[in-house]
């Protein structure tokens, strides 16, 4: 009897999209049927909610550098109710196993570009945990070969479309009611990132500046997690958590937590198809290997708009968003139920607030079940594209950061305008065999 | 689950966030140090500063002498290396046709790409250290230039290690532009 899975591959080869007959629904929740996921790395991220237990899918497999991991990984999937899962030697092994459909990508960010290209190539759909990739160049060859290989692509960050936006005590729906309705003026928008609007830069995940070379743990592969990026001596702070504080692996909190602060403020921002045009930074000057702190990286698009980064904590006062015509969006207050929003008059009733959301249209809808996604071939909320395009403004944060300095950038081009140097920091090489896999 | 983390010790001590952001003496935090040494990072970095390393050969191979092995260096030497690779890259973009016309004619401006280039083969050469050796070749892989991707590759006679060699491949595949 043909399955479920064999008419997806089928489709999704073709690139047609799938109707499923009646006999086949009514069967989905049989073990063949369902979409079957495989883990790429088994440390801290894997170990959450989503990873393990994710309904509509069956996990078949995992795979890490760590022997100790793989076995943790495998005592947790038969805890969780998955029984015997395969424990692949690396990931080449298992994304050649025609069993996979989706692979599930929960390795440091310099792993992310390469790994989410040669899946597509194997024509797996991808879960790429945040940040989507650790440069510009990287992520743009991401978006190139998802397109071309027709393959589903999901980040997994998720407040453009569930969940309260940190303090906001609301999604971020309201919040894109107020902007694609016109609500905050004619002109550019003023927003704010920091402590003062909920948002925390983590400036303690920061690397050791004299880290001492160590031996390499039995049983762990280093040359293999270290994969693309420049081969360094091991030292156990550049593996495990502590790998956000290295250049060569995360950028610190700016290059770990800004896809979930940045991407929603895209999206409300109604930003999703185009990047900044210019970013300036303020700071101290970065030690070349381990991540300190900014003061302030501002991003400017075309339109005017900027987006302050506020590092040194100096702009807590201000709003999230201040709309040219002096409107102003806070998050909630202590005990409060909603956004607040401010005009020249003071702070709107909560009564105000909600009466005039009511009245606003609402957003399109989103797609927000990737497994009908991978099913269907419907592109996921937050995709290659879009995720390319939030990554993209802290990508060149970080590479202002590592300047020193702030530089023009081109949307269109996606390289930096006339300086080659801080073009250098968007458009990273890779370690070989690496290389050749992610570039061609 | 709760049992299962109890059996389960992860290999890396750093596993945890907590053990992951804390400092101990002698071993800080770049965000920590930063903080402690705002002042003389900021006079070190400047571009005047920057330039007095690269006047002549010798003010080069000076700062890159106070490299020492297994991660022992001042990190503000290590931040003023970067930095001034950082500034080397700002000044001619070293693989443009008219860069290479100009480069070692006579009467020519020095070129302070080749005065920090050639530094940093030197001290190359001058270690057995792995971490100091991928260390300058991270430098060089930034701010080579194509007529330096020859004495790159010939490091690999004097390479810590199987690794090293396979880092001096790729850098010099950075300098003549091969890299993609």
């Amino acid at each position: 009897m043909l399955t479920r899975r064999d008419m997806l591959k089928t489709a999704a080869g073709a690139g047609l999209f799938t109707i499923v007959p009646g006999c086949v629904v009514n069967s989905a929740t049989a073990p063949s049927n369902q979409l079957t996921r495989a883990l790429i790395g088994f440390g801290c991220i894997a170990h959450s909610a989503n990873h393990l237990p994710f309904k509509g899918s069956r996990l078949i497999g995992l795979c890490d550098p760590y022997e100790a991991r793989v076995q943790h990984g495998l005592d947790c999937a038969a805890k969780s109710g998955w029984g015997k899962i395969k424990a692949y030697k690396n990931f080449m092994e298992l994304l050649a196993d025609k069993d996979v459909d989706i692979v599930h990508i929960c390795t440091p960010p310099h792993w992310h570009g390469c790994m989410s290209v040669m899946a597509a190539n194997a024509g797996k759909d991808i879960w790429c945990e945040k940040p989507m990739t650790r440069t510009v160049g990287e992520g743009k060859r991401v978006m190139e070969v998802v397109k071309a290989k027709k393959r589903m692509f999901r980040l997994n960050t998720w407040f453009r479309f569930q969940g309260n936006f940190y303090g906001f005590g609301t999604t971020v729906e309201p919040i894109r009611q107020i902007v694609e309705n016109g609500l905050l003026g004619k002109g550019p928008i003023k927003c704010t990132f920091g402590a003062g609007q909920g948002f925390s830069w983590k400036f303690g995940w920061s690397g050791r500046v004299n880290a001492k070379p160590q031996p390499i743990p039995k049983g762990f592969d280093w040359d293999m997690w270290l994969g693309p990026a420049p081969w360094k001596p091991y030292t156990d702070h550049r593996a495990g958590t502590s790998f956000r504080g290295y250049w060569d692996y995360d950028s610190g909190g700016l290059g770990d937590m800004a896809q979930h602060y940045l991407d929603p403020l895209q999206y409300l921002l109604c930003k999703d198809e185009t990047s900044p045009v210019k970013v300036a930074y303020k700071g101290p000057r970065q030690h070349p290997e381990a991540v300190g702190r900014f003061d302030r990286l501002t991003l400017t698009y075309a339109d005017g708009m900027t987006v302050d980064l506020d590092g040194d904590e100096t702009l807590k006062e201000e709003p999230l968003l201040r709309g040219a015509n002096g409107l102003c969006v806070y998050k909630k207050a202590p005990g409060g139920k909603t956004l607040r929003i401010k005009d020249a008059n003071g702070f709107w009733s909560e009564e105000k607030v909600l009466k005039t959301l009511a009245e606003l249209p609402k957003p399109a809808p989103q797609q927000t079940d990737f497994i009908d996604s991978c099913k269907n071939r419907k592109t996921f909320a937050l995709n290659e594209s879009n995720g390319f395009r939030s990554c993209t403004m802290f990508n060149l944060g970080i590479a202002a950061e590592r300047l020193g300095r702030g530089f023009n950038f081109d949307p269109d081009t996606l390289h930096a305008v006339n300086d080659p140097a801080a073009d250098r920091f968007l458009y990273q090489s890779m370690r070989g065999p690496w290389k050749k896999e992610m570039w061609g | 689950m709760a049992e299962q983390a109890k059996k389960y010790v992860d290999p890396n001590p750093y596993a945890g966030y907590g053990a992951a952001m804390k400092s101990t003496p002698g071993d800080p935090m770049a965000v920590e140090w930063q903080k402690a040494h705002e002042a003389e990072i900021a006079a070190a970095t400047t571009p005047k500063a920057l330039a007095e390393h690269l006047w002549e050969a010798k003010d080069a191979d000076a700062l890159l002498a106070k490299l020492k092995g297994a991660y022992d260096t001042d990190p503000l030497v290590m931040t003023e290396i970067g930095a001034v690779t950082q500034y080397v890259m700002e000044f001619s973009i070293g693989r443009t046709v008219d860069c290479q016309k100009r480069c070692g004619t006579p009467g020519a401006a020095p070129c302070r790409r080749r005065i920090w280039l050639t530094a940093l083969l030197k001290a190359f050469r001058a270690t057995k250290d792995e971490y100091l050796q991928t260390f300058v070749l991270d430098q060089m892989r930034w701010c080579a230039c194509k007529c330096h991707a020859p004495k790159i590759r010939a490091l690999a006679d004097a390479a810590a290690s199987d690794h090293v060699k396979e880092y001096i491949t790729w850098t010099a595949s950075e300098a003549d532009g091969s890299a993609f």
